[in-house]
Order: C-alpha cells, then structure tokens, then sequence
C-alpha cells in the first residue's frame, strides 16, 4: 500500500516535472517566436517617412547625405527594407519600378534592412557619391521602404504587402531663373470653342519644360472682360521634370459678358514668368438664331400671308 | 528839353532800375523755398501746430503735430516711424503681417498683411528673411514666390495680396524658420519704412504617412453553401500628408491565386480603366474612392460596387489617391476601402489558393 502511494506520488511528481519542462519549454518557444517571427510580422502595417520629397543639390566628386526618418505606428515590432527605384522621367504616371536612372548607381543605403520597436523611430541614411565627371542636369530616384511580412512558402491566403516611396529630386548645376523662363513653353493655351452658347469656358493648356532641370510651374489665369472687372485664379502647381510637359484645364468662372480675354503667365521663380493670351465669345448663337428665325416666320405670315397663299395654291395646282 | 532834366530824368531811372532789382531779389528770397544745389523745397510753412480739436470748421480742420521729434524714431511693438521728418500725410507703417503654416507645409508659409488703417488703394511691399533681416534679405514677388529684388510690379494693395484670408509664399526652404515685414506707399514719395517683423514661423518637414489595415487576406472556405464566392474581405488604407500635390496609392499583385498545385483562380476581367458589375468568376478588387485618377472617370467604380482585377506589371493600378492641393489643411487620417470578390465554381480544383498584393504610396508629384 505504501510502496503503491510512493509510486503514486513518484508518477505525480514525473508529471508535474514533465509539466514545468513543458512550461518552460513553451516560455522559451514564445519568446523564440516573439524574437523570430513576431519581429516580421504585423496585422496593421503602419509607417511615417519624412521627407518624402527631398529637393537636394549635388556637387561633382562630393557626397550628399539624405537621412530618411522612418517610425513604426503600430504596436507590433517591424521589419523595413529600403531599395533605391529610379524615377519614370517621361510619363506623368509618377514613376514605374526599376526604370533606369543613373543616380540609382550612385546611391547606397548603409543599412537596408532594419527593425523597428513598436512606436519608435528610426534613421535611414541615404548617401549619394555624385562621381567628378557627372554632367549639369536633373536627377531622380525613389527609396522605397517596405515593411517585411511573414510570407510563408505555403501561404494559406493572399499576402498583402505595402510600399512607400519617397522621392529625390536632385540637381546638378545652378539654377538660373531668367534662363529657366526662356526655356519654358506654354502649349495650346486655348478655350474647348473660341464661340461659346453660354459661359464658364474651359480653358487648358501644357508647360513644357526644356531647361536641364525640373522646375515648379504656378499659373495664374487672368479673365478679363470687356467691360467689367478682370479676375485672376491661382490654379494647381506642379512640378515639371526636364524635357516634358504637365497640362492644365480650367473652368472660368460665370459671367454676363460676351468678348472675354484670357491671359494666362506661369511663374517659374523668382519673380519670372511666361506669357500667353488667347480669347472666347459668349454669345448664344443658336438661341438668336431660332429668335430670328421665329421672327422670320412670324412676320411672313402677318405682313405676307395673301403672297404665301397665292403660292401656296400654285403649288397645289388651285390657280 | 535842357541838359539838366536830362539828367535828372537818367539818374531817377537808375534808381528805378536799382530799386526794381533790389525788390525782386528780395522777392526771390521770400517765395523760393530752402534749397541747394539738388533739391528746393516747393512748399513748406511754419508753426508747432497742435492736437487742438476745436481748430477745424466746416470746411477745414487742422493736421495736428504733436511736437517735434528730440531724437530717434519713435515706436512701439507694432509701429516704428521713418527716420527723418515725420510727414503728417504719410501712410502708417504697416504693423507686422502674420505669419503662419495651416498645414505644416514643407515649401510656402501663409501671410496676411495688416494694413495698419491705412487706406484701401494703399499699396504694400513685403520682405521675408530666415535670419530676421539680418543679413538675410529678400522679397516677396507678385508671383508669390521669393526673389533678390524688389520691383515696381511688387507693391500691391491689400486686397491684391489676399486681404484678410492672405497668400501663400512658396518656393521656401523646409524646416526653416522665416519672418516678413511689409512697407507701404501711396503715389510718389509716400513710402514708409519697413514696419516691424513678424514672429517667426518654420516650414516643416515632408511626411507621409500610410496604414494598412492587415497583412492577409483570410477568405471563407468556398464551398458550394456559399456559391463559391466570398465578398466581405477589404483592406483599409489610411493615408496622412503635407505633400502639396497629395499622393496615390497604386495596388498590383505577383501572380494570380493559386495552390501549390498550380492551379489558379483568374484575375476578373474587369480593368481598372472600365470596371464592370461582377459577373462569373475571378478575383477582383474594387475602391470606394469616388475621385480617382487615371483614366476612365473618377467614380468610375461607382462608390465601390464595379470590379476589376489586378494586374502584375509596376507599379500597379491607381486604387486610391488625393491629389491635393494641400495648403491650408493637411490630408490626415484618409480613409479608403478597396473590397475584394472572389468567385469560383463547382469545377475549380480544390486547394489552398494565395497570391501577394503588393499597395505603392507615393506622393504625387
């Protein structure tokens, strides 16, 4: 009886042994996990990067320093990863992955991959080595920065990934606004109709840019007219990369006038600007036109009613 | 006539002619003004003046002048007067303009010129420097950009610079901080001195921030209890930025779903440019962003009720964007829900189907 309860006791402490091993094994699998997995993976996916725009001048032979400011928001710890994309220079979709961009070959990131604890905030230095040789001109590039996810090999559902790019905007040479403004066209800078039954218009217009570097457009469309008050409109800025052309419509504003002028002068900087004008008529045409008409017929049949009745019986053969 | 008269006749005309000469040389003196070799005075006049409100009648009233100046220049916190005599029609200086930045704003900063009761075709010049007019001095262009020089094209009235809403000057430094002070002028030699600065106000730094609202996907089983389909899954974004031009938020995947088996779910045949009323099957997304870019029209997913399915090439679709302009009001916490449908049926291969969903955000530029 006594050997069986020391049995019984001897199997009840191999359990609660075995328990505790199990109890620390799992303690030590969870802290384990929280170091490995926990650490790439997130729910919520939540980033602020600053700046986001970095205008930056290069110098030949020197090297230029951006630190990206990137802070985790969510409460979960997380994995970034920052790449250099190059910047789409002919379209206006932004940008496209991968394209090429020489500057891309003179950038590097001192630490790509980084972990950030849960609401903390780190650096990312971008350096650029703008080589001796390197010619006057605009240069661009995105970083990238992409929280790592899980992604197992067999995932059980679609994986969702976020990417924030953060976009430089380099130049190489000094900026020179009164050669900046000669180099600048105003394209097409007309109304939908130059005749118009009834007001607004819309106008639009494209800026083009054939100076060596990007630069800032800001126009500002003046409405003038004949008689009245001319107002002018501030309308969106944007930036516009060399060697293409950002467009612009506008709706101008209601009014009871008939001859309108349109001036139109798009400021590069510095006090600089370029010039165009262009013209429409408010006139409701069609309108005037059936009161004519109307008119026309109204008149005939009071003041040439016995005419049209001879002719009409000619016609019929009544005559 | 004799001799004698004649020359009583010769000397009383001489002294005509002295005393004529003599009269209006001190006529010259009495009417001329001060003057020197580069300037005379047209007008001026006398008298201490004063601050007696009863010296005025019907038809005039008298300027008062308090006294003359001892020394310096008189001022306060919000006024300073020239240097110089003090002219008694001369605009007042205009008091410091406010300065501020709404929307933490990276490149411009927002003025609004206080007219220090002057009148409304009065105009005004305004200065801006990042060290307190120190050293560093330059101007705000009618533009309203930042030039080295201060033209006649320059000066505009209150209204003509905003009035009591302002303007934004752009073209500035980030995380930098700047003071404006304004001067005034009406017609000619009216221009007062520049009046005090403003306090000083910073631009900030760009910034972007961006949430998704999970990492996965979780699909119900599809089963034939469910017609094979599942349309309750979405991803929110949640978007805040001093980006001027706002940003977009473009979404593509790596493949379409599939097992490890290889087979597949199709992408929708639905495009971004023409989504459609869901119809079949596939796997397709579509946003509640009523103003979207690209092409197609910008509600053109009606309110998140028309599908398209995604493509694979960079950088993706333009599922959600604000194109800004941000200038008096940041973009914060703005929300858009891109919902995903997928469909398959009784012959689609049973498995465990998945695929990347890879969302860009960049600002736009």
């Amino acid at each position: 009886m006594k050997k069986q309860y020391f049995n019984h006791i001897s199997n009840y402490i191999q359990i609660y042994k075995y328990v505790n091993k199990l109890i620390v094994f799992a303690a030590l699998l969870t802290l384990l996990n929280h170091c490995f997995t926990s650490k790439i993976f997130a729910a919520e996916q939540s980033l602020q990067i600053s700046p986001i725009i970095s205008e930056i001048q290069l110098t030949p032979g020197q090297k230029t320093n951006i630190n990206l400011s990137v802070e985790n928001l969510s409460n979960a710890p997380l994995g970034i990863h920052a790449e250099i994309s190059g910047l789409d220079e002919t379209s206006q979709n932004i940008f496209t992955d991968q394209r090429p961009s020489i500057l891309t070959k003179w950038t590097s990131i001192a630490a790509s991959d980084i972990i950030l604890d849960p609401l903390s905030q780190k650096d990312i230095s971008v350096t650029i080595d703008t080589p001796k040789d390197a010619k006057q001109g605009g240069y661009y590039e995105t970083v990238f920065l992409s929280p790592i996810v899980n992604s197992q090999k067999q995932p059980t559902s679609p994986i969702v990934i976020t990417r924030i790019g953060a976009i430089v905007l380099a130049t190489i040479g000094k900026l020179n606004y009164s050669d900046l403004a000669k180099k600048v066209n105003i394209q097409d800078f007309k109304p939908s109709s130059y005749v118009l039954e009834k007001s607004p218009a819309n106008l639009s217009f494209s800026v083009e840019n054939k100076y060596f570097t990007h630069f800032t457009a800001k126009p500002f469309i003046t409405i003038k007219p004949l008689f009245g008050q001319e107002q002018t409109t501030l309308l969106e800025e944007k930036h516009i990369l060399p060697g293409t052309n950002k467009g612009w419509t506008f709706q101008t504003p209601l009014g009871k006038n008939i001859f309108y002028q349109a001036k139109l002068a798009v400021s590069v900087g510095n006090g600089n600007q370029v010039l165009a004008d262009t013209w429409f008529i408010v006139l409701p045409y069609r309108s005037i036109l059936a009161l004519i008409i109307i008119l026309g017929i109204f008149y005939l049949v009071i003041f040439k009613r016995n005419r049209i009745k001879k002719a009409v019986e000619i016609l019929l053969g009544k005559d | 006539m004799d001799m004698k008269k004649l020359k009583i006749i010769q000397v009383l005309t001489l002294i005509l002619i002295i005393n004529f000469s003599f009269l209006t040389s001190n006529l010259s003196n009495v009417f001329a003004g001060p003057s020197s070799a580069n300037f005379q005075l047209q007008e001026y006049g006398f008298g201490a003046g004063g601050t007696d409100t009863g010296m005025n009648s019907t038809n005039f009233k008298i300027f008062g002048t308090a006294g003359e100046v001892e020394s310096g220049r008189p001022y306060s916190t919000n006024y300073k007067a020239g240097s110089g005599l003090i002219y008694t029609l001369k605009l007042n200086v205009p008091p410091a303009p406010t300065l501020s930045n709404p929307a933490t704003n990276y490149d411009r900063l927002k003025f609004v010129l206080n007219q220090g009761g002057n009148a409304s075709d009065a105009t005004y010049a305004i200065s801006i420097s990042n060290d307190n007019f120190v050293s560093d001095i330059k101007y705000i262009k009618s533009d309203l950009t930042v030039g080295l020089t201060l033209t006649t094209a320059d000066y505009k009235t209150y209204t003509n610079w905003g009035g009591a809403s302002g303007n934004f000057v752009t073209m500035l430094k980030n995380n930098t901080t700047y003071y404006v002070r304004a001067r005034a002028r009406i017609g000619n030699f009216t221009e007062t001195e520049w009046g005090p600065a403003s306090a000083g106000i910073s631009t900030s730094n760009s910034s972007l921030t961006f949430t998704l609202s999970g990492s996965s996907i979780a699909f119900n089983n599809l089963t034939p209890g469910n017609s094979y389909t599942d349309s309750t899954k979405s991803t929110t974004t949640t978007t805040s930025t001093n980006a001027y031009n706002g940003y977009t938020v473009y979404a593509r995947e790596n493949q379409s779903l599939k097992t490890p088996d290889n087979y597949t779910i199709s992408n929708y045949s639905g495009t971004n440019a023409l989504p459609t009323t869901w119809a079949g099957t596939g796997f397709g997304y579509t946003t509640n962003d009523t103003n979207l870019g690209g092409t197609g029209g910008t509600n053109r997913f009606a309110g998140g009720t028309k599908y398209a399915g995604f493509i694979t090439t960079g950088p993706g679709d333009i599922v959600a964007d604000d194109p800004g302009p941000v200038q008096s009001v940041p973009i914060s916490n703005e929300h858009f829900t891109i919902s995903y449908y997928v469909a398959a049926n009784s012959t689609t291969p049973a498995g465990t189907y998945s695929n990347i969903l890879l969302y860009t955000i960049v600002p736009t530029f």
